[in-house]
Order: structure tokens, then C-alpha cells, then sequence
């Protein structure tokens, strides 16, 4: 039986119907999320009890809802002297009359110059709601995961992540910012089975 | 205890619920409006012609022409309330003005400008997204006030 659509949005998020992206009067919407931090090392400071190195931290958190006319992908990258962070992820609210599935291919990469020791806390990692889980890897982490998500009457939400964080370790001599740079990828591709 | 996503749901529909109910009470109520204002112009014009034809019955010098004058007057205002009480029929009328009674003229303005929900082009219905029995994107259009 056919149900009413609730909405548009339920809890600051649109609701979109099922799997159906061909609509014009009822845009599939969702919210594509790209957090990029970016540590940058930029000299030292003189203490008692020696140099301490400086960083400066750059943050940016972007957060828009999209609207998706059928398979979709979401990427970013960044590159610094000392830690990046790159974070994608995406989330909808649905209804649907049946069940449905969709794939979510991940894929993530880390990676430094040449002579650089990389941090012990760097890591890349999937999660998505329905398994409740994370999946890791590093440098590079890659897959993919079908998800049947099922009917519902009233909203439902799905979403999914994939973090990639490399760091590098301070030069020798700290008051020199490093020449080295650590880079770090992200891309996440939905498609409707 | 936090509120789930089912019990925003139904809080949104009833709120949804009381929204159209409020339109159909404005409707009636500007309809009613519409009317009385109709009824105001029709008593100025009557208002109007009987004062013209007092003031001609007044200038005429002849009893028999009084007497026509006033025969005149009579039949203009049976004539103008004849076709008042024909066009006063609510089988005539493109809307109704029972609280309970469907606007059949009516539209939601929020339907239609975007293709999605589209009432309004026909009488008596108005128009919901759904979704259909296959996951698609449909419409579901519904004759009446729809909420009852």
C-alpha cells in the first residue's frame, strides 16, 4: 500500500522516497558532509626547557544538502606540512514501501613524502549506520558494502563516513617548518541497486 | 525520554491536519465575506433606483404618468431580485458556505508550482506526494475537504 510522504524534512534532514531519483517533484535530497583539517607546522617557540614546535590548525566544515538525480560520489582531498585530516560522509532520511539496496563504495588514501616518518595515530576509516561498525585500514583503505535498508513507513536515516588522517612527525629541527607534506584522500560513490 | 522519528511523524501530521482545516475556515470565511459584500451592493443598487424613480415620480405633474412611473419601479426591482434569487442559488454558486462543505473552487497554493503535489485544476480535490507500492514517487489525489 502506498503511504504518504512526511516531510520535507524530518529533523533537519529532507526525506527522500526510497531509491527513486527520477523524480522531478520529489528530488532525492540528501546531506553530503566534507570536514577538512589541516595541522600546518610553522617554527618553534623558546621554553626553559627547549624549542617547542608551533602549529597552526585550519578547520572547515561544510555541510549542504544535494540533490542526487541517480548514482552520486563524494570526494576531497588535502595536503600540509604536518597532520591532515580529510572526513566525507553523506546521510538521508527515506520512506519506502519495500526494501531496497544501495552499494557504498569506499575508498581512502594516506600518503607522505619522501623521508618522512608517519604518525602512529594516522588512520583512514569506513563507517555507515547499518552495520554500527568501522571498518579500517592504512595507507589506503578501500571496498564496498551493500546495504538493504528497509521499509518504513516514516523517516528513516541512513548514513555513512569515510575518514582518512595521516600525520608526519616534526623535522629534526623544530624551528624550521617541515618540508614535508601529508596527504590524505577521500571518496565515497552510492549507488542504487 | 527523547522523541522518536514516529512521534514527530504524527506530531507533523496532525499539525498538517489543523493547517488545512485552518485553509477550509478561511476559505468559508472569506467566502462568507464575498457575500455579504454581494449583498451589500445588491441593496445600494435597489437603494439606488428606487431613489431615482422618487425622484421622477416626484417631478411628473401627471397622476398618470406617477402611476406608470411607479408600475416601472415596481417591476425593475421584481425583475433585479428574480434574477438575484437565480444567481443566489447555491447550485449556482462556485463555492458553498457550510464549514463542513468542500471549496469547489478552491486550490492550495502551495501545490502544484513545482509539479509536485498539484491541486487546484480540478474542483473538490487536492493532491499529496506518496510513495507507491513500488518505491517510486507518486501522487495521490483526493476528493473533498480530504480530512474528515
Amino acid at each position: 500500500m502506498a503511504i504518504l510522504r512526511a516531510g520535507p524534512d524530518v529533523q533537519g534532514r529532507p526525506v527522500s522516497c526510497a531509491n527513486d531519483t527520477s523524480s522531478s517533484a520529489w528530488p532525492w535530497k540528501y546531506i553530503k558532509l566534507v570536514n577538512v583539517g589541516i595541522v600546518t607546522h610553522t617554527g618553534c617557540v623558546s621554553t626553559p626547557n627547549g624549542d617547542v614546535p608551533v602549529t597552526t590548525s585550519t578547520d572547515s566544515n561544510d555541510s549542504t544538502v544535494e540533490t542526487a538525480t541517480g548514482d552520486f560520489s563524494i570526494s576531497s582531498s588535502a595536503t600540509s606540512n604536518h597532520g591532515t585530516t580529510v572526513g566525507i560522509g553523506f546521510e538521508f532520511a527515506y520512506q519506502a514501501t519495500q526494501s531496497f539496496q544501495i552499494k557504498i563504495t569506499y575508498n581512502g588514501l594516506a600518503s607522505a613524502s619522501a623521508g618522512q616518518t608517519i604518525d602512529s595515530s594516522s588512520n583512514i576509516r569506513f563507517f555507515d549506520s547499518s552495520s554500527g561498525s568501522t571498518i579500517a585500514g592504512f595507507p589506503s583503505l578501500s571496498g564496498s558494502v551493500t546495504r538493504t535498508l528497509p521499509a518504513s513507513v516514516v523517516p528513516a536515516v541512513y548514513s555513512a563516513t569515510l575518514d582518512a588522517a595521516v600525520g608526519i612527525e616534526f623535522p629534526d629541527d623544530y624551528c624550521t617548518p617541515s618540508s614535508g607534506s601529508a596527504n590524505a584522500s577521500a571518496t565515497l560513490g552510492i549507488e542504487f541497486l | 525520554m527523547p522523541v522518536t522519528d514516529e512521534q514527530r511523524f504524527y506530531h507533523n501530521s496532525e499539525k498538517e491536519y489543523d493547517r488545512l482545516h485552518q485553509q477550509q475556515r478561511e476559505r468559508n470565511a472569506h467566502d462568507r465575506q464575498r457575500r455579504r459584500q454581494e449583498d451589500r451592493d445588491f441593496d445600494n443598487s435597489i437603494g439606488a433606483t428606487e431613489d431615482r424613480y422618487k425622484e421622477a415620480i416626484n417631478n411628473a405633474t401627471d397622476t398618470r404618468n406617477k402611476r406608470a412611473l411607479r408600475k416601472e419601479r415596481d417591476q425593475v426591482i421584481r425583475d433585479a431580485n428574480e434574477r438575484r434569487e437565480k444567481g443566489d442559488n447555491p447550485t449556482n454558486r462556485n463555492t458553498t458556505t457550510n464549514d463542513d462543505s468542500t471549496d469547489t473552487t478552491g486550490s492550495y497554493p502551495e501545490n502544484g508550482a513545482d509539479g509536485s503535489p498539484g491541486g487546484g485544476e480540478e474542483s473538490g480535490t487536492f493532491t499529496l506526494d506518496i510513495v507507491k507500492d513500488d518505491n517510486t514517487a507518486g501522487t495521490a489525489t483526493f476528493n473533498g475537504p480530504g480530512i474528515n
